[in-house]
């Protein structure tokens, strides 16, 4: 087995996933990612695979290649997700709901489950799940988004609980706004309205949420269980 | 395909593994009519959790391919029972390799 600590990451083919699996494969990890498209990345520590999260078989056979390949999961960041559509709750349809619980609820279930297993094995681990403070500012157009980035955040809480006593801690982070394709999606106006809510009113950048993150893997923070980092936002 | 015996002894592997990793206090000597789950049980819901996702690591290993332990399809598969046996579990474990 080798020494290299093996982090998963989901969601590597853009935006915050592409950043952190670049970040972290530049630095001692060997980053694992996966997203429905092909890799972005070409890295000697970064290996992708074609994977959409929301479809249990697909997470299993991957997690399990993963495994078979380590023997090890030191580190998971569940990051995979569909972003805020923008649209009133009145008028978001049926399929637009089941499909963003299916890939940022679901999705984050299946992979932690896999994971986890793993990692009680090796009575060590640390897991961190990508929310959003759209949660807590409750934002007119992101009813079906915030709703399933609370559950992430409530099912990582009680994750924390259910996994501390094998030596894994479970954190999450909940960035404001950053640019990347799907944010600059949602257009000029509605960035703006979501700047001004913001209490640091500036968009953040990858570098500050890969800083939670590397706060959160630190051999130091072994007990910091459960919490939630608010990026910009006071709360 | 893993036949019934060696599911019990890869449970018993299982079992020695989390008596060894310090989860349970007492060594368990696994037959048929060993309680995994319910009355009667020697595991808390810790050492059950870690029993299973063990259990399955040696599964996966022996049969080259990973086979899911999942409750719910134990409970459907044997639904008059309230407890879980080793005999039972070894029962679904050789209906999911027949799937």
């Amino acid at each position: 087995m080798s020494d290299v600590p093996v982090m998963v990451i989901t969601g590597t083919s853009r935006g915050i996933g592409r950043g952190m699996a670049a970040h972290f494969a530049a630095e001692e990890y060997r980053v694992e990612g996966c997203s429905r498209g092909p890799s972005t990345l070409q890295m000697e520590r970064y290996r992708h695979t074609q994977v959409d999260v929301g479809d249990e078989r697909q997470v299993r056979e991957w997690t399990a290649a993963i495994k078979n390949l380590y023997r090890r999961i030191d580190v998971l960041v569940c990051n995979a997700g569909i972003p805020p559509a923008a649209t009133s709750l009145a008028l978001t349809a049926a399929g637009h709901f089941d499909q963003v619980m299916r890939v940022n609820l679901a999705g984050t279930f299946y992979v932690c489950r896999e994971v986890a297993k793993l990692m009680m094995l090796q009575r060590a681990g640390r897991i961190v799940t990508i929310s959003s403070i759209t949660a807590d500012l409750h934002e007119e157009g992101t009813s079906i988004y915030s709703a399933s980035k609370s559950a992430v955040t409530e099912m990582t809480k009680v994750l924390a609980k259910e996994l501390a006593p094998m030596g894994i801690t479970c954190n999450v982070v909940a960035p404001s706004l950053i640019t990347t394709a799907a944010v600059e999606g949602l257009g000029e106006a509605i960035a703006a309205r979501f700047l001004s809510k913001q209490t640091v009113q500036r968009v953040i950048t990858l570098d500050e949420i890969c800083n939670v993150i590397s706060f959160f893997l630190s051999p130091a923070s072994s007990c910091i269980t459960g919490q939630v980092i608010h990026m910009g936002l006071a709360n | 395909m893993i036949a019934g015996k060696r599911v019990l002894e890869l449970l018993q592997e299982s079992f020695d593994s989390i008596y060894r990793s310090g989860l349970v206090k007492d060594q368990t000597k696994v037959n048929d009519d060993t309680v995994l789950l319910g009355n009667g049980s020697t595991v808390d819901s810790i050492a059950f959790v870690t029993l299973v996702a063990d259990f399955e690591d040696r599964l996966d290993r022996e049969n080259g391919q990973p086979i899911y332990i999942v409750l719910s399809d134990i409970h459907n598969f044997n639904p008059s029972k309230s407890s879980l046996s080793a005999g039972t579990l070894a029962q679904y474990i050789a209906g999911q390799q027949g799937e």
